[in-house]
């Protein structure tokens, strides 16, 4: 039919319009869907779901997810498991190895204890202090006398609000021989440290603080005054501030997640540490008993656990402050004429670690990141074994325990992150470790040491 | 936290950043979800379907348009195959009415509040309430409806209609209700 044809009432609608509504046009010029009848009614109607549905979200999302309870009796089985196999194992001192668990306490009675190390740390050496100041601990490692200083730092810092104030406590005490240069004698200069008495005295230091009977009227009175000092620097115990009103609760709205660290440290921390000889030029380092030979102490692979927390403060950025416990073992001999003994050595640390993570790249299930790490260390137990295989190989002749220096150390590395899960994943880590000044000046150690670890997280 | 570094991160797979869209948009979409489904456990079941589905989705979002209005699409998609995965309406043909509103009676819910509307929405069928959400709350034209639920334009009016006409008739009961006078139909 052509264009012009029409019906007999085609005339009739020539004319004939109708305005269709303005919602056709709408419809057609921004594309569907258009406001409906009802569509503002509804536009601020709000209904908060039942927390469960995000519990589902995630399990579908990731269907390893467990649940909250199951992971926290998981980590804590874990731990408890990690715990016990650490004092079941068999320690691994002396050459023909020991039975000992290896957090078995031995308290030796102290007439048996003897020294065989003395470390001393000297801030003036190292230039950090003006020269007419100085401060220099001079510690027995062995025995319950006179084998402690005091010494008191501390620092505050604002963390989510939060006001902590921290004291540093190194909680040595000289109850009996106390003076802040580690010499001995009775010419004693606060500032000018005679080694040459150090050395002439050696003895009588290693006397007195044996000798846990220490006559009153052997002492100077300017050691007296000096003792007394001393205790006036008795460290104050760590204290946190009152929580600020505007301190918000802990818990994931922070973005923050706890995470368990199981890891082992399966390179770096091991070296071959000189004990200098001990001569009246250098400082005192170790005391060695053998008569002043070179001494070689080999570290083996440091086992760590710790807990972190995890904040991140903007997308990529992260800090994660913890609590680390760290067992260290060590064996070194004495190559010194006439003496033919072995020594093991076992130290625990607990620390406080402070470490900034970036993301570098994020997939759903891998993490690779950039860290580094601050950690202060304080030596809480450490035991010696001797041993002399002429004798007898397998059992040690002598035990004693000692108090660890404190430790620092500051390290940077690349890691990688697999998660399991939504809460458990593997971590491994390579990084540059180097350690602190009092370390690094006692003995020939390098100034950087490769660490790679690896190890376990739990997000709980 | 603004909504491209939440969507990056939702790309990225990071959890927290899953959760804080699934915090930010999640009540609105559950009033979504409350006006598809018949009672709350089954809007909740919808809600899960929907949030999965951004989530592993949300690498499509181009940026074009507004997050919220990408997520109400998806979640509108999660609530119709939810339906049509349990089978939960049937939709009527209905050759004899098929009813054509030149103008649409804004008067019979201008005084309900979106609460009381959705109590009174929940209780219709199925198919009369999907098409009376996607026709009078989403705006699809009774075309589009026809696309998506695979029925015809016709059906779809007839289907709005048959909803308009329980909707006013439970007003009508609610009202007398008020007066204090209650006539049973």
């Amino acid at each position: 039919m052509s264009s012009g044809d029409k019906g007999h009432l085609g005339p009739l609608f020539d004319d004939f319009e109708f305005e269709p509504r303005a919602e056709v046009w709408d419809g057609i010029a921004a594309g569907s869907p258009q406001p409906g009848e009802l569509t503002e009614t509804f536009s601020d109607f709000n209904h908060a779901p039942h927390p469960k549905v995000w519990r589902r979200v995630v399990h579908q999302l990731y269907p390893a997810r467990r649940s909250r309870a199951v992971v926290w009796w998981s980590s804590a089985a874990g731990i408890a498991l990690l715990l016990g196999f650490l004092f079941l194992w068999p320690g691994t001192s002396g050459p023909a190895g020991s039975t000992d668990g290896l957090l078995a306490g031995n308290e030796v009675s102290p007439e048996l204890r003897r020294i065989n190390d003395a470390e001393q740390w000297s801030g003036r050496d190292l230039g950090l202090l003006p020269h007419n100041q100085d401060f220099t601990a001079a510690l027995c490692a062995e025995g319950d006398a006179a084998t402690r200083l005091a010494l008191t730092s501390g620092f505050t810092f604002d963390w989510e609000g939060v006001d902590f104030l921290f004291n540093h406590p190194f909680e040595l005490q000289f109850p009996y021989y106390q003076n802040n240069h580690g010499y001995v004698g009775p010419d004693i200069n606060p500032w000018t440290p005679d080694w040459a008495a150090i050395q002439n005295n050696a003895n009588e230091f290693y006397e007195r603080a044996m000798n846990p009977v220490q006559p009153l009227e052997s002492r100077t009175p300017d050691l007296l005054a000096m003792e007394e000092a001393q205790l006036n620097l008795m460290p104050s115990l760590v204290e946190v501030a009152d929580i600020k009103r505007n301190r918000r609760p802990l818990d994931a709205k922070l973005g923050g997640q706890l995470a368990a660290t199981n890891g082992i440290v399966l390179l770096g921390a091991e070296s071959d540490m000189e004990f200098n000889q001990f001569n009246g030029t250098n400082p005192l380092t170790a005391q060695d008993l053998s008569g002043g030979q070179k001494d070689q102490e080999t570290y083996q692979t440091p086992i760590l656990l710790g807990f972190a927390l995890q904040k991140y403060f903007s997308e990529k950025w992260s800090y994660l402050p913890g609590i680390v416990y760290t067992r260290l073992n060590s064996t070194f001999g004495e190559n010194g004429q006439g003496s033919l003994s072995n020594y093991t050595r076992q130290r625990d640390y607990l620390g406080l670690q402070l470490g900034l993570q970036r993301d570098l790249v994020r997939g759903k299930k891998r993490l690779i990141y950039a860290s580094a790490n601050l950690t202060e260390e304080w030596g809480i137990r450490g035991k010696t074994k001797e041993f002399n295989p002429s004798i007898n190989p397998s059992a040690s002749i002598n035990e004693s325990s000692f108090r660890p220096l404190n430790e620092s150390s500051f390290s940077m590395g690349i890691g990688t992150r697999f998660l399991l899960g939504d809460r458990i994943s593997l971590y491994a880590e390579g990084s540059a470790v180097t350690y602190g000044p009092r370390s690094t000046n006692l003995f020939s150690r390098k100034l950087i040491w490769p660490r790679l670890q690896a190890g376990l997280n739990l997000n709980l | 936290m603004n909504e491209s570094e939440l969507v990056r991160g939702c790309v990225e797979g990071s959890l927290r950043f899953q959760r804080e869209l699934y915090q930010v948009f999640a009540p609105k979409m559950m009033g979504v979800c409350m006006r598809y489904a018949g009672n709350q456990a089954e809007a909740e079941d919808m809600l899960q379907e929907g949030f999965v589905t951004v989530f592993r989705k949300i690498d499509t979002y181009a940026g074009k348009g507004e997050l919220g209005a990408w997520i109400r699409k998806v979640m509108v998609n999660a609530a119709l195959m939810y339906l049509r995965k349990n089978r939960k309406f049937q939709m009527q043909v209905d050759l004899e009415e098929v009813d054509f509103f030149l103008e649409s009676d804004a008067s019979l819910f201008s005084d309900l509040a979106a609460k009381d509307l959705m109590q009174m929405v929940q209780k219709l069928p199925a198919g009369y309430r999907t098409v009376f959400n996607l026709y009078a709350i989403e705006g699809y034209n009774h075309r589009e409806i026809g696309e998506q639920l695979t029925i015809s334009p016709g059906t779809s009016k007839s289907q709005y209609s048959r909803a308009r006409e329980m909707l006013r008739k439970m007003l009508l009961v609610e009202a007398e209700k008020t007066k204090g006078n209650v006539i049973w139909r």
